[in-house]
């Protein structure tokens, strides 16, 4: 198959190295996340109240439960604890998760500058650089 | 249960539904290019009782579960167009920006109105093109060429290669702009419209255009993961069966996508824009669904 822009030759290189990432990106993320719901369910909390489900379910807002992080430090401080926080990891695994994109766009940027694709590094780092706007000025970029 | 506060479920029982729910999801996410916001919400809401806030944050993260899901599997099979896909997340992410600059400051009603419109002439547009299997001969593009919006990818179905290219870019580049600003006014995915403005103006066959849209979503995401997680609306125990239900089905779903039609996805593809045309015009209009 000899088409320009189809899934081989230098932009079939970016495809395989951008799907890598976005499927391994995802199987360790959903690794850590899983081992967190484990050692949490291991621990009996699943029934317990440490994350006040029923807070979250019946349409009803009490409040943030405790236990549900809201910053990066939180989390860091939550895995350096023993043993480790099982909520801690979960949203470890879940932040790993949505991270997956944005690492997917910067092996893009770095793949096509490695073959001097200078277009679509260009177009690669305007989103980059997008994203990150949008994590600091904005939730609403979905 | 003595506590009348208490989720009418037990936890385990809920987390293995929502577990469940969302393998369905992530199936129809991943054929149809929607984030699966458009889904996992109302189900959340409705069947489980969650409130808003965590079933959007579980929303965002299903968005981007679906998004690895299945991206993935179709950059590997050249159904999901990576440049098309940057190309036009330029246009969503910054018209995003532009919108969420502008909350306040125009009014949402009669944007809705508007979108609601537009979806409808969509859906008719949609309707209109289900007979075609993939696209025929396109007007040369000139931008399409400069920036090789096109591609190749082997259709299970049709066993061939299908070879496309984009046309009117510049339409669906101002569409996704549009799209762009809307999502970050009014706070919605944009999955919906990434797959119209690929497929109605770009010409581009349906099951690249879900594909791409899949690899899209997953980007635009990950930009507003970060506040949900701030605001503390990304609860673990929803969030954590909806991220393992959604890419299992994602998952599930590329594998299903790759034997289908065309027009089968087309086909699928319709009702939903059909009922998110209603619920936008009936918004515009004042009236709530809910």
């Amino acid at each position: 198959m000899s088409v320009p822009g189809a899934s081989e030759g230098p932009s079939g290189l970016v495809e395989r190295r951008v799907g890598r990432v976005l499927f391994w990106g995802g199987v360790l993320s959903v690794a850590i996340t899983l081992l967190g719901f484990v050692l949490y369910a291991a621990h009996g909390e699943l029934s317990g109240q440490t994350l006040h489900l029923e807070r979250a379910t019946q349409h009803r807002q009490e409040g943030r439960p405790a236990a549900v992080f809201v910053s990066a430090r939180d989390v860091v401080n939550g895995l350096a604890r023993w043993p480790v926080d099982p909520v801690a990891l979960m949203t470890l695994g879940l932040l790993a998760l949505a991270a997956t994109p944005a690492v997917g766009v910067l092996t893009a940027l770095v793949t096509f500058v490695a073959l001097g694709d200078r277009d679509y590094a260009v177009i690669a780092a305007i989103v980059l650089g997008a994203l990150l706007l949008g994590f600091f000025v904005s939730g609403g970029a979905g | 249960m003595s506590d009348p506060s208490q989720s009418a479920m037990p936890p385990a029982v809920f987390v293995a539904a929502i577990f469940l729910t969302s393998v369905g999801a992530g199936v129809v996410g991943a054929i149809l290019g929607l984030g699966g916001g458009i889904l996992i919400v109302p189900l959340l809401t409705t069947f489980y009782g969650v409130h808003m806030h965590y079933a959007m944050g579980a929303s965002i993260i299903s968005v981007i579960a679906t998004s690895s899901g299945a991206a993935a599997a179709y950059l590997e099979t050249g159904l999901s167009n990576i440049r098309v896909g940057l190309f036009l997340v330029m246009a969503t992410t910054s018209g995003a920006l532009c919108g969420a600059a502008l909350v306040g400051v125009v009014p949402v009603r009669g944007l809705e109105l508007i979108l609601g419109l537009a979806l409808s002439y969509s859906a008719f547009a949609t309707f209109r093109q289900l007979a075609i299997e993939v696209p025929g001969d396109v007007p040369v593009d000139p931008l399409a060429y400069r920036f090789r919006l096109q591609g190749a990818y082997e259709d299970i179905r049709l066993r061939r290669v299908v070879v496309y290219r984009a046309t009117r870019v510049k339409a669906g580049f101002s569409a996704m702009f549009g799209a762009g600003v809307l999502s970050g006014l009014l706070g919605i995915g944009s999955g919906a419209f990434k797959v119209l403005a690929m497929d109605t103006l770009m010409r581009l066959p349906m099951k690249v255009s879900t594909a791409t849209s899949n690899f899209m979503i997953g980007i635009t995401a990950s930009a507003s993961a970060g506040v949900y997680f701030t605001r503390g609306d990304i609860h673990p125990l929803i969030a954590v069966p909806v991220a393992l239900g959604v890419l299992i089905g994602a998952s599930l779903g590329t594998a299903l996508m790759t034997r289908m039609r065309n027009r089968t996805v087309r086909m699928l593809f319709l009702p939903v824009i059909a009922y998110l045309a209603l619920t936008m015009i009936l918004r515009g209009l004042g009236i709530e669904l809910r």
